[in-house]
């Protein structure tokens, strides 16, 4: 393929390395508007690859680039025997001829330095191309092409010559744009250079003019003195023929050589000055012939106008004629002087010519000076035509008093049309008011200027910008005359400039936008790439949203004057697919497609901002539209341009968005995931708070119980150590428990049946055991019999852990025990004493024939007696019952006379022969109370039996009643055995006998316990006043109202 | 005649027993109490006692049989106690205190008969 198109050479491709992509752009536009292929590369490295995939027909390098420079990779090339033929054109902005030296060294084949001009580019190029074909061809060791004042030049040669000839060109080539070329880099530097260069140049100009004026004033005024002085000569000559001495004396003093020739140019004369002007002694002189004496174009001349002068003489010319050649006579030295001459004919009587006579001034140095000038002129012409810039003069009115050919050339105009012409008449109309403006402030205050840009109309109707420097130049007393200046085509600087600009904002936007995305985590990334790309493309206004997993817009943050306007809060806006409408963004999202208007949009709510224009982009990833981007409000209006950069700066966002879209959804489900994890720990958090306080609260409540248990608790763990005593535990067993904790029970306990049941506990590992113990204790010396019950701990697991024995205080309870089998015995025994007389008399009226009737008689009536006493017992075994089970008894109230109950019931004693004596004692009134008659009689009916059992020594019963403080008292009297205290305390306990021996009397214990229960039902109090051995006094008192309960 | 003894402090025991016995040809004699039984064994020296426990005045009928028991004179005569207390404890506090034979009421009269001629032989 590279062959292919090496061969066919009409488009050519050049390979382009440059590392500044500015230049690179410009070098590539260039070549590509004039024929060429242009492939890019920004450095040598670069470069080289490039090579590796393709032939090219001509490289133009950069030197100075990163990574590999221009000589690298030029040498690079030319070591490469596949490459070795591209010509390689180095460019440089670098001015020192050992630049160049380096370059060749390297092998390139041309280089140019910067700035160049397109059409020296590409005459170079075209150049390169032929020598390149040349030297294939063999027809030549090495063309070079040399560009110089327009013209190109092949020059074959050697390289040590190409060398000579190229360093010295760029000598003074650079020695004279060394400036400009280095200001290149400055702006400021070059336009101070030009400024200072055209001042120079117009300084120069003045010199020059001035310098032409005194010389011509000079040739004017000496013509005029030579012409007299010839006049004075001719009259003299005639005058003083005869006084030679005198004549020669004079001549002799002349600066100017004095000759006389006859007709055949033979020198008659020639004044003693030609020693000192050109070295012969006249002499000498006198013996050289004409061409010994003048070069021999001047000889030449000399002939050709003397032929002339013989001729117009015949013509009949002035015969005073003064012929006035140049010429040029050779110093003894050898060197050449130029003389002007002043020559007259010598003429006879008659008038024809004797021969010439001539003054000759030596004007060599006049005519170097001459050269000097006009050279020096040339050279600025060259250097002006040479220059890119304009230069100018205006005078105070603006009008231009000089223009270079280079405006001329920028501008269209021939350099006549120019002059008298204002700069404003090149512009276009409102360009001219706007630099008149500035233009006219500085020259008000006749300030220099620089760098002020202006566009221009060129004679074809095309756009040209300038840039504009001028110093203004006075008068000696200091009017200002006008202005001088140079102006600098920038017009495609400013292409250029734009599309760096362009290609620079959008580079510059995107690294912006790369930033946000890279350093905003959250939403705000939307609000600040929006003000991005309203800064961009000069909205107003503005919203960048997204659409999230519903389908629907969400707009961060709108921006701009929006939320002034439209009076509404700076907050999330979310617009679910149903109320986008026929909004133009809504139509951007469902059509994936950019919309842009540039006319106001009609029929917005009235309290929507105004939108003048309009651009909404969708941002598209993966064919799904991701979001929106609308922009509103631009100062001018959209252009195509702006479309294009937003979109593509929008081509560049939805990836990324696409990915943070993502990344945001999947932050959002964690933090859905985190939130809820979060609660759940929440929860349980609380609930174990809740279920630790309830432990702790279970824990001290257990603790609050276990310690208030009247039951004494020891714990042990499995290796017989306390691990827990409860206060009760402490007090029983008058052991502190933190002082004795996790020790064994065999120091802690003393008690040794409580210590060895523990122990056997343990050691059988039994889960369950009981056992009564005796505690002596020691303050009172009274023993308290103790239950212990013990259980082996058994956790979850079925582990034993230890036991826990429970201590309790069974003193009363076995006391109780004690008064229960002893009331059985009792109770079986008064049950038994009537059953036996029952039972024996029946069986005897039963099975004896031969009784009588008295006897008969007498034993019935022992089986009845017995009967009530059996009957009067089991109903004091019932009555207790009832108490015992809580049912008690069934109150029948009605009224109840203290008389008629004492009548009722003290007879049945009194009828019994006993041995004591009844008293009843009643107040002198009657006294009524509500009461239960029955239970009434049951309670005194129990008081007179105990009093009379136990008062078995007899004496007498009292029995009193009277009224009490709303009560009816009642007391029963005897003078009997009386009671200890002690006895008396426990009277009404169940079961309590004051003796209980089986010499005692007979009684089941209950009586009192009933009567108790009987009087406290009734609302009224029983208590017992004794003295042991000195008889008993019960007192008892009943309501004499109702008594409530409730 | 054979004496027999009959201690008791209810009146209608002590007749019971009495007239439960009337069938055969015995001296009888009654005590109301331990103390009464004691004094009227030391005088009479009866063949049989019979002896109720739970009496008041002090002396019981276990405290008497082991008096009436503790004479030597009165070693041979035959006690058996008449209780209305059947326990078996009641009846090793009867052994203890010397008694021959323990006899719980309420008793049959026609039983009695037989184990007191059983005794009397």
């Amino acid at each position: 393929m590279s062959s292919g198109r090496e061969k066919n050479n009409i488009t050519a491709e050049i390979l382009v390395v440059e590392d500044s992509q500015v230049q690179a752009e410009a070098l590539k536009h260039i070549l590509e508007e004039n024929g060429y292929a242009v492939s890019l590369a920004y450095n040598g490295m670069e470069g080289v690859e490039k090579l590796e995939n393709f032939s090219f027909s001509l490289i133009i390098s950069d030197i100075i680039m990163p990574v590999m420079d221009g000589y690298e990779f030029c040498l690079k090339v030319k070591s490469d025997e596949r490459h070795r033929d591209i010509p390689v054109m180095l460019l440089t902005e670098l001015s020192e001829p050992e630049d160049i030296i380096k370059g060749l060294q390297c092998g390139a084949d041309n280089f140019l330095t910067k700035p160049y001009s397109d059409e020296n580019l590409l005459n170079r190029i075209k150049h390169l191309m032929i020598n390149c074909r040349l030297r294939k061809n063999g027809s030549g060791e090495l063309a070079v092409g040399i560009f110089f004042r327009g013209k190109n030049y092949i020059i074959n040669s050697d390289k040590q010559q190409i060398l000579d000839l190229l360093i010295s060109v760029f000598e003074t080539a650079i020695e004279k744009n060394r400036e400009l070329i280095i200001s290149s880099e400055s702006q400021q530097t070059l336009i101070e250079m030009l400024t200072a260069k055209n001042d120079e140049l117009a300084r120069s100009y003045a010199e020059l003019e001035e310098i032409r004026n005194t010389l011509e004033e000079r040739v004017r005024a000496r013509t005029a003195d030579r012409d007299k002085q010839i006049t004075r000569h001719l009259m003299t000559i005639e005058t003083l023929r005869l006084s030679d001495d005198k004549y020669r004396m004079l001549t002799e003093r002349m600066t100017d050589i004095l000759w006389t020739i006859d007709n055949n140019l033979n020198l008659t004369y020639i004044s003693p000055s030609v020693e000192k002007i050109l070295g012969f002694t006249p002499e000498e002189r006198m013996l050289q012939t004409i061409d010994d004496m003048l070069t021999p174009e001047s000889s030449a001349l000399v002939q050709r106008i003397l032929k002339d002068e013989f001729e117009q003489e015949q013509r009949g010319a002035d015969p005073d004629r003064i012929i006035a050649p140049e010429l040029s006579l050779y110093h003894k030295n050898g060197t050449v002087r130029i003389f002007e001459n002043s020559i007259i004919f010598i003429r006879d009587r008659e008038g024809k010519p004797a021969g010439f006579q001539g003054m000759s001034r030596d004007i060599t140095e006049h005519k170097e000076m001459a050269k000097l000038l006009r050279d020096r002129e040339e050279r600025f012409k060259s250097i002006l035509e040479a220059l890119n810039d304009w230069v100018w003069e205006v005078d105070c009115n603006g009008r231009y008093t000089y223009s270079s050919p280079r405006g001329s050339s920028l501008l269209g105009y021939d350099p006549d049309e120019i002059i008298g012409k204002t700069p404003f008449d090149l512009m276009p109309p409102d360009e001219a008011v706007r630099v008149g403006a500035i233009f006219g402030g500085i020259a008000a205050e006749g300030r220099p200027f620089n760098g002020l840009e202006n566009s221009n109309i060129r004679k074809n109707g095309e756009i040209i910008v300038l840039e504009t420097s001028g110093s203004p130049f006075f008068s000696e007393k200091g009017e200002l005359l006008g202005y001088r200046g140079v102006d600098r085509d920038i017009t495609k600087r400013k292409e250029y400039e734009k599309i760096i600009e362009k290609s620079t904002l959008r580079e510059g936007s995107l690294n912006r936008i790369s930033e946000v995305f890279l350093t905003v985590q959250d939403e705000s990334v939307y609000k600040d790439v929006l003000s991005i790309i309203l800064d961009i493309s000069g909205s107003r206004e503005g919203f960048f949203g997204y659409i999230d997993d519903k389908g629907a817009l969400v707009v961060p943050t709108l921006l701009g004057e929006i939320m002034k306007e439209c009076m509404v809060e700076n907050k999330t806006f979310i617009f679910p697919p149903d109320t986008w409408g026929k909004s133009i963004w809504g139509r951007a999202i469902r059509e994936k497609k950019t919309f842009i208007s540039n006319t106001p949009l009609s029929g917005l709510p009235d309290n929507h901002i105004k939108i003048h224009n309009n651009i909404v982009v969708p941002v598209i990833s993966r064919e799904k539209v991701i979001g929106i981007i609308n922009l509103s409000n631009c100062e001018s209006e959209y252009t195509d341009e702006t479309v294009t950069l937003i979109e593509d700066i929008i081509l560049f966002i939805s990836p990324i968005m696409n990915a943070r879209i993502e990344r945001d959804r999947k932050e959002t489900e964690r933090q859905q995931y985190e939130d809820e994890l979060l609660k759940h720990q929440l929860h349980l958090e609380e609930l174990v708070t809740a279920r630790t306080g309830e432990l702790m609260n279970e824990r001290d409540r257990i603790n609050a119980i276990i310690s208030s248990v009247p039951d004494g608790i020891i714990v042990t763990d499995m290796q017989q150590s306390v691990i827990l005593m409860n206060h009760s535990a402490e007090e029983l067993l008058g052991i502190c428990f933190q002082s004795v904790q996790n020790q064994p029970i065999s120091i802690v306990i003393h008690e040794e049946t409580l210590r060895e049941k523990l122990k056997h506990i343990i050691d059988r590992l039994k889960t369950e055991y009981e056992f009564d113990f005796t505690l002596h204790k020691d303050h009172n010396g009274s023993e308290r019999t103790m239950h212990g019950k013990t259980s082996v701990i058994i956790d979850r697991d079925d582990k034993k852990q230890g036991t826990v024995t429970i201590l309790s205080d069974v003193t009363n309870i076995r006391e109780i025990d004690r008064m229960k089998t002893e009331f059985i015995s009792t109770a079986a025994h008064e049950l038994r004493t009537p059953l036996t007389s029952i039972q024996g008399f029946s069986e005897i009226l039963l099975t004896r024939e031969n009784l009588d009737e008295n006897e008969q008689k007498k034993y019935l009536s022992y089986i009845n007696r017995q009967a009530v006493k059996l009957a009067k017992i089991v109903g004091d075994l019932l009555d207790i019952a009832r108490i015992e089970s809580g049912k008690g008894f069934t109150i029948s109230r009605e009224n109840c006379s203290l008389e008629k109950l004492f009548s009722d019931v003290v007879p049945y004693f009194e009828n019994l022969g006993l041995k004591q004596r009844f008293e009843v004692r009643l107040p002198g009134k009657p006294v009524s109370f509500f009461a239960d008659i029955s239970l009434m009689e049951q309670v005194l009916k129990n008081l007179l039996s105990n009093a009379i059992k136990y008062s078995p020594g007899g004496g007498i019963i009292k029995i009193s009643g009277d009224e009490d403080n709303g009560f009816v008292k009642i007391s029963v009297e005897d003078q009997g055995i009386g009671m200890t205290t002690e006895q008396s305390s426990k009277i009404f306990e169940k079961f309590y006998r004051a003796d209980a021996s089986d010499s005692a009397p007979e009684g089941t214990g209950l009586g009192m316990t009933i009567v108790k229960y009987i009087v406290e039902t009734h609302g009224g109090k029983i208590w017992i006043e004794s003295v042991y051995g000195d008889g008993t006094k019960v007192f008892f008192t009943i309501p004499l109202e109702e008594f409530s309960i409730c | 005649m054979k004496k027999i003894l009959i201690t008791d402090d209810q009146l209608e025991v002590r007749e019971l027993v009495e007239v439960t016995l009337r069938v055969d040809d015995y001296t009888i004699f009654q005590a109301s109490s331990g103390e009464e039984a004691v004094r009227i064994a030391e005088t009479e020296k009866p063949d049989l006692i019979l002896m109720d426990v739970m009496m008041p005045g002090g002396i019981d009928g276990f405290e008497a049989t082991r008096r009436i028991k503790s004479n030597p004179e009165l070693k041979n005569c035959h006690i058996v106690i008449l209780s209305a207390k059947g326990q078996q404890i009641d009846r090793e506090r009867g052994r203890a205190a010397g008694a021959d034979d323990y006899f719980v009421k309420p008793f049959s009269p026609l039983e009695l008969i037989t184990k007191v001629e059983e005794i009397m032989g």
